[in-house]
């Protein structure tokens, strides 16, 4: 690309801008962006050479209604953003996990050859994705509001509870977020080694690293026995139980949450059907019947082939979903959520130092941003096939 | 004989569509139950149960368990024009019809040229200021803090698109025939601009543009939400546009150059047409995306549709009516949406059969 444009550009007349054959040259357009600047900088100067970050370590005092770390009025500033910015990752995260969830249903179901299967989820992805997500999530909360109230809660197996308090699901006791730390720690260690390497290095890998593969399985499995046979209380559970007007024990995720999470979830799940339909249908049919020749059976030919086929094109256009789902949840304020950009408006507002707060809140979101990238990039890198291009 | 081919015919169809084994014909038979079930429970509470005068939510419960639709003639005008003075409401409703006018001619063949877009949209964006306005011509002078409702909606999507497109241009002319300073500021500019949310660019754009420009410049608030707005909608459709351009054959200016036709004249008449032409369903989509994103500017204190669903309910007397609201806003935002995403269907069909590479 750019060995083409070069000598187009020694030509010099291809620049935008440039009126004429003398017209604004790039020197005229630094002058202009010079004076841009110096003026930017003279009437923000006295904004600037005020900017003190000294706020974050005020005490912020005013009330988080949900936040995933623990957090009281008390605190200072600069944990109020990072409560509000594990309440944007956490929340994205969840919705990440449920919208692809839907979305990969509805794609496939897109798919599917029974006209009626796909009509539904085509009628899904065309009458979500034509309603602002905002108004989907003020229903929703609205809706939330509107259930029974705790006395005449819906339950399900008496271990889940939907009122308008919001939801209620058992958790795991003290003792048994110990115990389920160690064993998800030692699953999620043992993907990640996994995962790190690509197909090709597997290929050509040495017997040592399968042991030691084999060996932090097996240590994690010998540990999850260890633990349920002598300490059992290591994976109890706790269901929320009544409690006069409200439910004691378990895990309470508020209303503002649900509806965020439902609102999310369904409308970005459409899009997401959406990719995954794209993606889906750009799989060659020879390699289809190829692999239906050979007598796969319908879902083996799905998750084995065609899936694995379609994720080249599927992620890199997942990634741009879940960046968009990422910078989504700041929607929350919509409903009560208190998110990133809820915490840094409600700081600009009582703090008054706008634009510090601002340049906080942009700096995180851009990090946020890179780092979701960058994730991606991996995980990029993993899907593609060995010696396929690129 | 033929009726009976012909259901044959339709039989089979139907066979190979729902029930080519059991399994579908068990997933079939179960949508179409909970299908009939619920559309059966829909009617029900929306059309035989529906209940149209009411003098609030409370009333339509004690006499039934049907719809209550009565919030409807309560409070469509409030929907419609927002808090917008009561007896000027066909200032508004004019200025959206010419609005909507003008949107309907741009997807018309015949007015797609760079002169007479910008006049269509000159002329029709002017009425509709000078109608909301006032302040000339007689009528009286009304602040934006007073518009609202499918009128501040249309009016928020027009601005972006008369002020969002040509930033659009020139941040992708810019970022892909620039000089090289300017092609790297422009692309942190766009990147920057790109991962924050559109909501805290509006909330920066509201707080942050009195502090940068003079008194004179920065304009009432809503102009400045509309500004960030803007260069939050430019910024992705500049992306766009910029993969338009990387499309176009080099050739093409190299023999526009052998012309003798300067920069402004090649990217005018040849580069920017072919541009939107080869981006022209993603612009569409785009386009849909923004009409949606006008709703981010309740979030920042203004009246537009979706505040205005959300004020309907919120005087007590209707808040029980929540459903019946939500579904008919959510209905003319699907309306408006969903007749702009099959007008770019039709488009990508229309040029798979006229436009060659």
């Amino acid at each position: 690309m750019d060995d083409t444009m070069a000598p187009a550009r020694k030509s010099g007349t291809d620049h935008v801008f440039r009126l004429g054959r003398r017209g604004l040259s790039p020197v005229f357009l630094v002058a202009v962006a010079s004076a841009i600047v110096v003026y930017l900088a003279v009437t923000l100067a006295p904004g600037l050479t005020k900017a003190t970050f000294g706020f974050l370590y005020d005490k912020a005092g005013w009330d988080i209604p949900f936040s995933f770390l623990p957090y009281s009025s008390g605190d200072p500033y600069w944990w109020v953003f990072l409560v509000g910015l594990t309440n944007t990752i956490g929340t994205g995260a969840i919705a990440i996990c449920t919208a692809t969830l839907v979305g990969f249903t509805a794609g496939v179901a897109r798919l599917s050859r029974n006209y009626l299967l796909s009509d539904l989820a085509r009628a899904y992805v065309d009458v979500v994705r034509n309603i602002p997500l905002i108004l989907q999530a003020a229903f929703w909360y609205a809706v939330v509001l509107h259930l029974p109230r705790i006395s005449s809660a819906y339950s399900f197996a008496d271990a889940v509870f939907l009122s308008n308090r919001g939801l209620f699901l058992p958790k795991f006791s003290d003792m048994g977020i110990a115990g389920a730390c160690v064993v998800l720690g030692a699953i999620a260690l043992w993907c990640l080694a996994r995962f790190l390497h690509t197909r090709r290095d597997r290929a050509e890998q040495d017997p040592r690293l399968v042991r030691r593969y084999a060996a932090g399985g097996l240590s994690a499995v010998v540990l999850a026995v260890l633990l349920a046979v002598f300490r059992p209380d290591a994976f109890g559970v706790e269901l929320p139980a009544r409690a006069g007007l409200n439910f004691r024990g378990g895990l309470r995720l508020g209303p503002e949450f649900v509806a965020l999470l439902v609102a999310i979830t369904i409308y970005r799940g459409a899009f997401i059907a959406e990719v995954f339909r794209g993606g889906l249908q750009s799989v060659p049919t020879g390699q289809i019947d190829a692999a239906q020749s050979l007598g796969l059976r319908p879902w083996m030919v799905l998750w084995k082939i065609r899936l694995p086929l379609a994720l080249i094109s599927i992620v890199p256009a997942l990634s741009s979903e879940f960046i968009i789902i990422m910078k989504v949840t700041s929607i929350g304020i919509v409903v009560g959520f208190w998110d990133l950009f809820a915490v840094s408006s409600n700081s600009a507002m009582m703090t008054g130092q706008t634009l510090e707060v601002l340049f906080v809140m942009i700096v995180i979101y851009i990090v946020l941003n890179y780092a979701i990238v960058g994730l991606m990039n991996l995980v990029n890198a993993r899907v593609r096939l060995p010696g396929n291009g690129r | 004989m033929a009726a009976s081919a012909a259901s044959a015919g339709l039989l089979a169809t139907v066979r190979a569509r729902y029930f080519r084994n059991a399994w579908d014909a068990l997933v079939s038979s179960v949508c179409i139950a909970l299908l009939a079930y619920l559309a059966t429970r829909f009617f029900q509470w929306a059309v035989l149960d529906g209940i149209w005068n009411a003098k609030s939510a409370a009333e339509c419960t004690s006499r039934g368990t049907g719809a209550c639709w009565a919030v409807l003639p309560a409070r469509w005008r409030l929907i419609l024009f927002g808090v917008y003075p009561y007896e000027q409401q066909w200032r508004p409703a004019l200025g959206s019809l010419v609005l909507l006018a003008a949107a309907v001619a741009t997807c018309m063949p015949r007015f797609w040229g760079l002169l007479r877009i910008v006049v269509l949209w000159t002329v029709s964006f002017l009425t509709f200021l000078v109608l909301m306005r006032g302040g000339i011509l007689g009528l009286s002078s009304i602040s934006t803090e007073n518009w609202g409702g499918l009128a501040l909606t249309l009016f928020l999507f027009a601005s972006l698109m008369v002020l969002g497109m040509p930033l659009a241009t020139l941040l992708a002319l810019a970022r892909q025939y620039g000089p090289r300073w300017l092609r790297i500021a422009v692309g942190v500019l766009i990147d920057l601009v790109r991962s924050v949310p559109l909501i805290a660019i509006m909330f920066g754009a509201s707080l942050v543009i009195p502090l940068i420009l003079p008194g004179w410049l920065s304009g009432d608030k809503l102009f400045r939400v509309i500004l960030g707005f803007a260069t939050f909608f430019g910024a992705y459709q500049a992306e766009l546009l910029r993969g338009g351009f990387q499309a176009i054959d080099k050739g093409q200016i190299e023999a526009a150059k052998a012309l003798g036709m300067r920069a402004w004249q090649y990217q005018i008449t040849i580069l920017i047409p072919q541009a939107f032409r080869i981006t022209m369903p993603q612009t569409v989509n785009q386009a849909v995306a923004g009409f949606k994103d006008t709703s981010y500017v309740a979030i920042v204190g203004f009246f537009d549709m979706t505040a205005s669903a959300s004020a309907a309910l919120g005087t007590g007397d209707w808040a029980l009516a929540f459903v019946e609201v939500y579904i008919v806003v959510g209905l003319l935002y699907f309306v408006f949406a969903y007749s702009l995403s099959r007008y770019g269907a039709y488009l990508e069909r229309r040029m798979a059969a006229g436009y060659r590479n």
